[in-house]
Parts: C-alpha cells; sequence; structure tokens
C-alpha cells in the first residue's frame, strides 16, 4: 500500500490535482457565497450585526423585550404619528435641523424596518423553541454544509485518481504480470483499494477544510457550540447536536460518501477494464439519480453513494425541496440508519466483487497508453465602439413631469385612455397611431408615463411585465424604433430556466431594484429616478453616472439645470454639464412646478407659493399661484 | 465504404454497456413521462378518465350543440360552485371527473380552449389587416424594412382558421419534454469517444494506416457517428411519442399548429405532426453538433477518457451558458437551442438581413448547420493525423 500511494501522489502527481481541485473548489465556493441563504442578512449586514452583539445565543427575557422594544420603536417611526414631525415644523414647534433629524429617522425607520425583518422571522422559529433554536449569524455555517449542491468537482476528482489505478493495469499490459506477483491479486487489489479510499479521504477532508476557511475568512463562522436547529435549514432536525458536531457529521457522511464511491469506481473499473466505462457508469449512477429525484427523498434513500456525497439532507429532518417551494421532503434517523446499513453491505459487497473480478480470469487486453492535450471552446463576446461623446446642449431645456406635455413644432402627442396614443400633426391637422405593434392586445404606452419628444425622436415606456419595463426611441420620421434602456427587477429570488429543470439546482439571483419611477429626455441625455437615486445615461456614448444617491422626489428641469427634492424635502438643482449638484437656499418645498424662467415651489413652513429664480437667490410671493392652472397652461 | 460504415456502427453497439445503458434509459424515459402524465393530467384516475371522456364526446369540428353542451356543463358546475353547496368527496354523482369543482376546472378550461380556437380566424384576420395598414404606412414613411416587416406579417397569417377542437394537453406536454434530451446526451458521449480514440489506444491505427482503405476511414467513422447519433435519436424520440400517445391520448396531428396554446402567434404553417417533426429533426442537428464536438475530441486524443470528459464538461459548460445567455448572440450559436427548440417557433421574431425580415428561428439552425459542417471537417482532419510516437511507461 505504501506504493500505491508513492505511486499515486510522486509518479501521477496527484499532489497537483488536488491542489488544481481545491483551488477549483475555492473558486466555485467564491460563485456561491453571491447567493447567499439569508441575502437580507448581507444586505443590511452592520445593522444585523449590530443586533446580533445584544441577541446571539439563547433566548432570554431581555433579549426578548429588545426585540419588542425595536419593533416598538419602528413602529413609531414609520406609523401614522411619523407624519406628526412636518406639522410641528409648520407651527414653527421645531427648528429645521430636528425636522431633518426626524426627517431621517422616518426614512431610516423604514431601513430599521426592511432590517430587522429578518430577526422577526427568526424570532419566531426561535420563540416556538427556545431550547434548541438560538440566534445566530448562519450565513457561513449554511453555506458551508447547510445546501444540498452536488459536489461536481470533487466527483470528477475521486473518478480521475481512482478509475486509472485498475484500468491502466489493463491498459499497459501490467496485469498479466501483476497476477503472477506473489503480492498480486487479492492484496494488491486491497492495497489500491486502500489509497483510493485514503485519498479520497483526504481530498473529501481538504475541500471541507478550504471551504471553511474561505466562508470562516469572508462570511465568519461563529458560535459552533450553538444547537443546530439554529441554523434555517436544520430547524426540523431531530438530532441533538451542536453546529461543530453537525459539520463533523456531515464530513463523516462525505467520508462514507466517497468510500462507497471509490469502491463502486474500483469494482466496475475491474469489471469493465476500461476506463471510459467505469467513469461513464459511476457518473450515470450519481447524476441520474441526482435529476430524476430532485423533489424527492429517495434521492437519500437509495443505496447510492449519492445521498452521502448531498450529506446535510439526513441532518436536516423536513425540509423544502427548494427555497419557497410547497413539496416537503422527510429523512429520518431510523431511515439514515437503514440506508446506512444496506450502504456499508453493499460497500463491502462491491468491494469483494472487484477484487473477485481482478483477481478472476478475464483475459487481459494489452493497450497503449496515451497521452492527452486538449483545448478548450472559448466564447469571446466583442463590444461595440462608443462614438466620441459632444456637449449636451441644454438650451430651452424645460421639462416637468407635472406639467409636461410632450409637443414639439412639428407634432404633439395625444393620449386617449380608449383609442391609444397618437402623434398629432398641427400643421396638416392628421393623426397617425404611435405604436404599429400588431402583436399586442392595446398597443398603448405601459404605466402611465409620459413619452418625451426630443428633436424628432418620441421616448416611451414600454413595460412587458410588472418586473421588467423599456425605454423606446421611435423616431418620426420613419418611424424605426430602438430599446434605449431596459431594466429588470424582482421582488422575489428569481431561478434561471434550464435544461432539464436543473434550474432548482442553481444558486437563485437576489431581488434586483431596478424599478424607475420618472424619466425624461433631453438632446440624447436619459435622466432616470430610481430608490436608489437620480442617474444620467448619455444615449449616445452609454457613459452613465449617478446625479444624487439616495431617494428624491419632483424631478424636473428647466433653464440648464436639473432640480428635485432630496429626501429631507431641501431642494438641489444640478447642472447637467458638470454633474455638480447644490442645496439651493430657499428651506424645505412640499413640491415645485418647472416653468420657463423659474421654478413655483410651494413652501413646507407657510404652505404658500413663491417665485425662485434658477439660482434660488431670492423667494417671491405668489400667493394667487394656481398649480392646476399652471398645469393646463392657463397662467402667464 | 459501406462495408466499412456498417462495420463501425456494429462496432458502436456491439458493447454490452451501451446495450444495457440503451435499455435501462429507455426505462427511465418511460417511468418519467408516466411521472409527467400523472402530474399533468390529473393525479386521480376519475379525474383523468373524465377529462378523456368529456374531450372524446366534444372533440371534432365545430357544431353548435356541442358548444352549447360545454356551457352548459361549465354554468352548471359554476353555479354549484358558487353556491358552496357541494360534496368534496369522491366519486360524486352526475359529475364527469368525479368531483363537483374538478367539473367546473375542467369545463373553465375546456370553455377557454374553445373560445380561443373558435375566434382564431377572426383575430388573424384583425391582425392581418392591420399588418397590410401598417405595411402602406412604413412605405410612405420612408422605412421600407419596416413595410416589408409587416407585409412578412400579414403574408404568415393570412387566411388561418380552426376547423375542429381538441385536446391540445398531450402534444403541449409532449413538445415541452426533454428528460429524453438528457438520456441520450449521456448516452451518445461515451457511446462516441472512443470511435477514433481507441483505434490509437489500442495500436490499431499504425496497423490501420497500412491498409488500402485507411483514406475511406475517417470518413466512414464520421458517416457512422451521424448514424449513430440518428439512430439512437429515432429510438427515444418513437418512444416518446408512442409512450405520450398512450398516456395522454395524442390527437389532432393533422390540425394546423397554431391550434396549440403556446403556438397561437407560430410564424410556423404546418400541421402539429409536421412540427413534431420539425422539433425531432433540430433535436438531430444539436445532437449531431455536439456528437461531432466528441469525435473532434475522440480523433485528437490517444485515450478514451479524454474526449468522454472534455465533450462532458463541454456540454456542461453549454448547458449552463444556455440558461444564462438569454436572447444573445451566444442563444444562436449554442447547439443547445437546437435541443430545447420549443420556444424558437413561439413568437413571431424576424432579424434585418441586407434590409430584407428573416425569421430568427432560422440563425441559430443555421448556425448548427455551419458548426456541424466545421466540427465534422475538424473530425476528419485530425482522423487523418499519423499517430504519434510515444514511449510507453510500465509501470510496476
Amino acid at each position: 500500500m505504501k506504493y500505491e500511494c508513492y505511486k499515486l501522489f510522486v509518479k501521477r502527481k496527484a499532489w497537483l490535482l488536488l491542489l488544481v481541485f481545491t483551488a477549483l473548489r475555492l473558486l466555485t465556493a467564491f460563485l456561491q457565497t453571491n447567493y447567499a441563504s439569508d441575502y437580507r442578512m448581507e444586505l443590511y449586514r452592520d445593522a444585523y450585526f449590530r443586533h446580533m452583539e445584544v441577541l446571539e445565543g439563547r433566548l432570554t427575557e431581555e433579549k426578548a423585550a429588545y426585540i419588542e422594544a425595536e419593533n416598538a420603536l419602528i413602529r413609531e417611526l414609520t406609523g401614522e404619528n411619523s407624519e406628526d414631525f412636518i406639522g410641528c415644523y409648520i407651527r414653527g414647534e421645531i427648528t429645521e435641523d430636528e425636522f431633518n433629524e426626524r426627517y431621517r429617522l422616518r426614512t431610516t425607520g423604514y431601513e430599521r424596518k426592511d432590517a430587522f425583518a429578518v430577526i422577526n422571522d427568526r424570532y419566531r422559529s426561535v420563540s416556538q423553541n427556545p431550547e434548541r433554536v438560538y440566534f445566530l449569524y448562519s450565513n457561513g455555517w449554511t453555506g458551508l454544509f447547510g445546501n444540498e449542491h452536488l459536489d461536481f468537482v470533487l466527483l470528477i476528482l475521486v473518478m480521475l485518481l481512482t478509475v486509472p489505478m485498475i484500468c491502466d493495469e489493463f491498459s499497459t499490459g501490467m496485469y498479466p504480470l501483476l497476477r503472477t506477483a506473489p503480492n498480486g491479486g487479492a492484496r494488491l487489489y486491497a492495497a489500491k483499494a486502500g489509497t483510493a479510499v485514503l485519498t479520497a479521504m483526504l481530498s473529501a477532508m481538504l475541500f471541507f477544510a478550504a471551504e471553511a476557511g474561505f466562508y470562516a475568512a469572508v462570511l465568519g463562522l461563529p458560535d459552533g457550540s450553538f444547537p443546530l436547529q439554529s441554523l434555517p435549514p436544520f430547524e426540523q432536525s431531530p438530532y441533538p447536536v451542536s453546529i461543530l458536531g453537525a459539520a463533523a457529521l456531515t464530513l463523516l457522511n462525505r467520508f462514507i460518501g466517497v468510500t462507497f464511491l471509490t469502491l463502486a469506481l474500483l469494482c466496475l473499473s475491474a469489471l469493465t477494464k476500461r476506463a471510459l466505462s467505469a467513469v461513464f457508469l459511476g457518473t450515470a449512477g450519481i447524476l441520474l439519480p441526482y435529476i430524476l429525484f430532485a423533489k424527492s427523498s429517495l434521492k437519500y434513500l437509495l443505496p447510492t453513494p449519492l445521498g452521502f456525497l448531498l450529506s446535510c439532507g439526513w441532518l436536516k429532518g423536513s425540509f423544502p425541496v427548494s427555497p419557497n417551494a410547497q413539496e416537503i421532503l422527510t429523512v429520518t434517523p431510523a431511515q439514515y440508519r437503514t440506508v446506512l446499513l444496506v450502504s456499508a453491505g453493499l460497500t463491502a459487497g462491491l468491494f469483494l466483487l472487484g477484487m473477485l473480478a481482478f483477481t478472476g480470469f478475464s483475459l487481459p487486453r494489452i493497450r497503449r497508453k496515451g497521452a492527452a492535450a486538449l483545448c478548450l471552446l472559448c466564447l469571446l463576446l466583442t463590444g461595440c465602439g462608443k462614438a466620441p461623446a459632444s456637449e449636451p446642449d441644454l438650451t430651452g431645456l424645460v421639462y416637468d413631469k407635472w406639467q409636461y406635455r410632450p409637443e414639439s413644432e412639428a407634432f404633439s402627442v395625444i393620449r386617449d385612455e380608449e383609442t391609444g396614443s397618437f402623434l398629432s400633426y398641427p400643421d396638416s391637422g392628421g393623426q397617425v397611431p404611435l405604436i404599429h405593434d400588431c402583436f399586442t392586445d392595446t398597443a398603448d404606452l405601459r404605466r402611465g408615463s409620459l413619452p418625451y419628444i426630443d428633436g424628432d425622436t418620441v421616448y416611451y415606456v414600454n413595460q412587458y411585465s410588472m418586473f421588467h419595463m423599456e425605454i423606446i426611441a421611435l423616431d418620426t420620421r420613419d418611424f424605426s424604433e430602438r430599446c434605449v434602456y431596459r431594466a429588470y427587477w424582482s421582488d422575489n429570488l428569481d431561478r434561471p430556466e434550464m435544461l432539464f429543470g436543473l434550474g432548482m439546482y442553481l444558486p437563485s439571483k437576489k431581488p434586483q431594484e431596478e424599478r424607475t419611477d420618472a424619466y425624461f429626455v433631453h438632446h440624447g441625455q436619459l435622466v432616470l429616478s430610481k430608490p436608489q437615486g437620480i442617474f444620467r445615461i448619455d444615449l449616445r456614448t452609454g457613459d452613465e453616472c449617478c446625479i444624487h444617491a439616495g431617494k428624491t422626489e419632483n424631478l424636473a428641469a428647466t433653464c440648464g439645470y436639473l432640480y428635485y427634492l432630496d429626501e429631507l424635502l431641501d431642494l438641489y438643482r444640478c447642472d447637467l454639464k458638470t454633474n455638480v449638484s447644490e442645496k439651493l437656499p430657499v428651506g424645505k418645498i412640499r413640491h415645485f412646478y418647472a416653468a420657463a424662467d423659474g421654478l413655483y415651489c410651494r413652501s413646507l413652513k407657510e404652505d404658500a407659493y413663491y417665485f425662485v429664480p434658477p439660482d434660488g437667490s431670492q423667494k417671491k410671493p405668489v400667493p394667487d399661484f394656481d398649480g392646476d392652472a399652471f398645469l393646463k397652461g392657463e397662467l402667464t | 465504404m459501406r462495408q466499412i460504415i456498417g462495420y463501425e456502427l456494429r462496432k458502436l453497439f456491439r458493447n454490452r454497456l451501451v446495450l444495457f445503458m440503451l435499455a435501462l434509459f429507455s426505462v427511465l424515459n418511460l417511468y418519467q413521462i408516466y411521472g409527467d402524465y400523472r402530474k399533468y393530467a390529473g393525479s386521480e384516475k376519475s379525474w383523468r378518465d373524465g377529462y378523456f371522456a368529456v374531450y372524446d364526446e366534444i372533440s371534432g369540428p365545430w357544431d353548435n350543440e356541442k358548444i352549447r353542451y360545454v356551457l352548459a356543463e361549465y354554468e352548471k358546475a359554476k353555479a354549484a360552485v358558487s353556491s358552496g353547496n357541494y360534496s368534496t368527496e369522491p366519486d360524486q354523482p352526475g359529475t364527469h371527473t368525479g368531483y363537483v369543482f374538478g367539473d367546473w376546472g375542467l369545463f373553465e378550461q375546456i370553455k377557454d380552449d374553445m373560445e380561443r380556437m373558435y375566434h382564431y380566424g377572426k383575430t388573424m384576420a384583425a391582425l392581418t389587416q392591420k399588418a397590410a395598414d401598417n405595411a402602406v404606412f412604413y412605405e410612405e414613411k420612408g422605412n421600407p424594412a419596416l413595410a416589408k416587416q409587416n407585409r412578412l406579417i400579414a403574408e404568415t397569417y393570412r387566411n388561418r382558421s380552426v376547423a375542429a377542437f381538441y385536446d391540445t394537453l398531450g402534444i403541449s406536454r409532449y413538445l415541452k419534454y426533454d428528460f429524453s434530451t438528457l438520456l441520450i446526451l449521456m448516452l451518445l458521449i461515451p457511446l462516441l469517444s472512443p470511435l477514433f480514440a481507441r483505434e490509437h489506444e489500442s495500436g490499431m491505427h499504425a496497423l490501420l494506416r497500412l491498409t488500402p482503405d485507411f483514406r475511406k476511414l475517417p470518413y466512414a467513422k464520421l458517416a457512422a457517428c451521424c448514424t449513430g447519433i440518428a439512430l439512437v435519436c429515432l429510438f427515444f424520440f418513437t418512444e416518446d411519442f408512442l409512450a405520450f400517445r398512450y398516456f395522454y391520448h395524442i390527437r389532432g396531428l393533422s390540425q394546423p399548429v397554431w391550434t396549440l396554446p403556446d403556438y397561437f402567434y407560430t410564424p410556423l404553417s404546418c400541421t402539429v405532426g409536421g412540427c413534431l417533426l420539425l422539433q425531432a429533426a433540430l433535436k438531430l442537428l444539436g445532437f449531431l453538433v455536439i456528437g461531432c464536438v466528441c469525435t473532434a475530441f475522440s480523433a485528437a486524443a490517444k485515450h478514451e477518457l479524454i474526449p468522454f470528459c472534455c465533450t462532458f464538461a463541454v456540454a456542461l459548460v453549454l448547458v449552463l451558458t444556455d440558461a444564462f445567455a438569454g436572447s444573445t448572440v451566444l442563444s444562436v450559436l449554442n447547439p443547445v437551442t437546437m435541443l430545447r427548440n420549443e420556444a424558437l417557433f413561439r413568437d413571431f421574431k424576424t432579424v434585418s438581413v441586407f434590409g430584407r425580415p428573416v425569421f430568427s428561428f432560422r440563425l441559430p439552425v443555421l448556425a448548427a448547420l455551419t458548426e456541424w459542417l466545421m466540427l465534422a471537417g475538424l473530425t476528419l482532419a485530425a482522423g487523418r493525423l499519423p499517430a504519434r510516437q510515444r514511449r510507453t511507461r510500465h509501470e510496476i
């Protein structure tokens, strides 16, 4: 056996394979960390860890009180009474700084609510079983051994190390020599089996250790002494073990799995005497049950290595097939013991069968050992060159979402709820449908969006679903269309569609926040208002920049500047040439309207309208200002 | 040459492992089809029997009596469910599925299908007219590309109608079924990996080079490879069709393909049977491309395990790319698109090629054909290379 180890590690350089595959395993672990088990913990990581400083561990009365107090604070910050501070400011009971502070608190109240939601969800489980379920940051442990992903890297490594141990003896013609040697035959087979099993176990341990190191460094593996049920995937586990104990059991299961797999591969190698056949049968024996029984507990209950290689399911008890799935799988300790015994028997049987086949009377076939070097398929994506940017012409820029009427010198856009949207040509008096799509029931603009006219181009929003939108540019000269902006967003985890329904095994994408609330276009500049802030995209070059980060309201443009209210109701203006924003000294504003020479602002405190010039240098009261009339264009 | 091809084919299939896996996979395939049938045609036998009995009664050319019957049964079931005064116990008398709620669901589905099929002709006539109007409009606006596209729409959807009503569940499920695709893929890779590599591994390559027909050998092997792929595909496609026909009582093979719910706007103008054949042909093309990837690796490798691992890795990458690529150039070039071709023909999508609108489903087909020919050429070139002399290492 010593010599078999020497052959494997020195002659065949298995140590190099181990290193390469360990690196590969770390790479796959790195790719999977982006899809952590509970993305909310990562999204609000700082807030979550702040709470964990108090809550980590077993539930106590003090911790329950802390949770109740935090929930009460969140209700206070985000509830109806949160509006009172606006009235206080109007009545002069609080200063502007106090107003800002309270407004910020209300905004952060919603963020606190989102960040605390994961704690509240865990609190429900913890309070039902306080003896076994503790508060714990679980993403690291769950990533290490909480998911049911098959370790293909380990599978391929075991096959590459194990199968040639037997098959190469036949292919090189050594087998007849070995049969005649005193220690050939059964002893040699046992030595090879021992070497292969030890190497496979070493691989499994190396992979596990590397992953543990990786997760410890990236996500953290705290509090291994806590009960296993503290990890969300293992809430229903019937085993009274700690997390570290469960990790050790998982590793033990993997040892059993790779032992089973190794001996099965050796047996297949001895029976078929061909590397290809053995690898194919081994792959099919693992892959087919993995696919066929994806939503069934049979993948654990069948006496194959698959259940042990997946390993974590044995410890889970009852668990959903996949996140958000309805189907529940149940695997009991009794079933585990039965499968373990049957698998042990089967493993012993395979070992004996392999030994018999190796020492049997099959005729050796002389094969020449070959060498292999092959190329990999590469796919390249090419990008498009970008046109050089020129300075955008912002003269005459007057756009306000509230008062904008889509018209130019040549045409205007008329929207009718029943008949659709039309381009109206005042010179000829004619009307042309804006959209000529044959395949939609109501070929009309979606989401009540305002189309914007920029020269000869009309920009409108075309939304295909609740989670998808496109901004289309329609050239009114020849009515050709192109998509200038596309965004997707989702509220739930999203899995890709894949052949054979295997998408359920792929990690889910986190919800994307790309929703766009408002936009306008002028001279090739697309300005978008999203929950994350205001962004500007140069449609000619594709360059994107952030004008303001954070929630904004009341986006409008006039006199060459972009004006908006931030979440504290302060008025900002942004120079679209330099993207520099400055706060205007006009106080808190409820909302404003953009006019050709300035802004009409409704003050929060006085609840009255003022005219403000573009630089906000002064405020001139406009007591008789009528917003509705202004919107209709009836005011001069 | 034919003799050599025949002999290569025999070499491929006279392998106990391959035959064993073929038998095993066909059993697994049947198991999966039966699972699909239980899932989509109802888990209860009474529901399934009722479903097929009702469709047997109402299928066929349009008949006012059948329409009235369906509407009457729907109203009756709807009234019973709305009243809340119904039993949830099985085998209710006077029901088709054994359940009052089941009857409501069944007849609601039949009513919706009937409405869709009945009004199809009118919908398409309106669409064709709109497309014709659009063509005139775009000509006036000086946009010949969109004008041609709308003329193509008008031409494609002209004179479409549905003359009969039938159950489309079986055909729809058959078109979506792809487990046999996985099995074929898993079978083809070990089947084709030794095609060239074994000759090198066994040392036969040097001997074969001395034979007079050696130059024909790579062509014969390639022909045998393509024939082998076609035979395996034929086996599984036939099994799929027969199994689906048996379980789902498939009907309507001679009906137009646009009678299927997912193919409402399909640009295809063939029958359902024709669509099934087209789908099978495209899958075969996809398998030929992947098969030639395998044979190219096999021709370049000297150990049969290498093409197996490399083809497996390439297939995995292609399947993953297909899942994440979306509608990009990658999906056009990816042969897995041929294996998942059900979605290719659902909608009217075109691309402009030299100012002419071309159906977008033609692009991946052309790409697959080109890839197949290129890979076949690569295989032939690699297969005619001399065997490299390597020092054989004997290890004790």
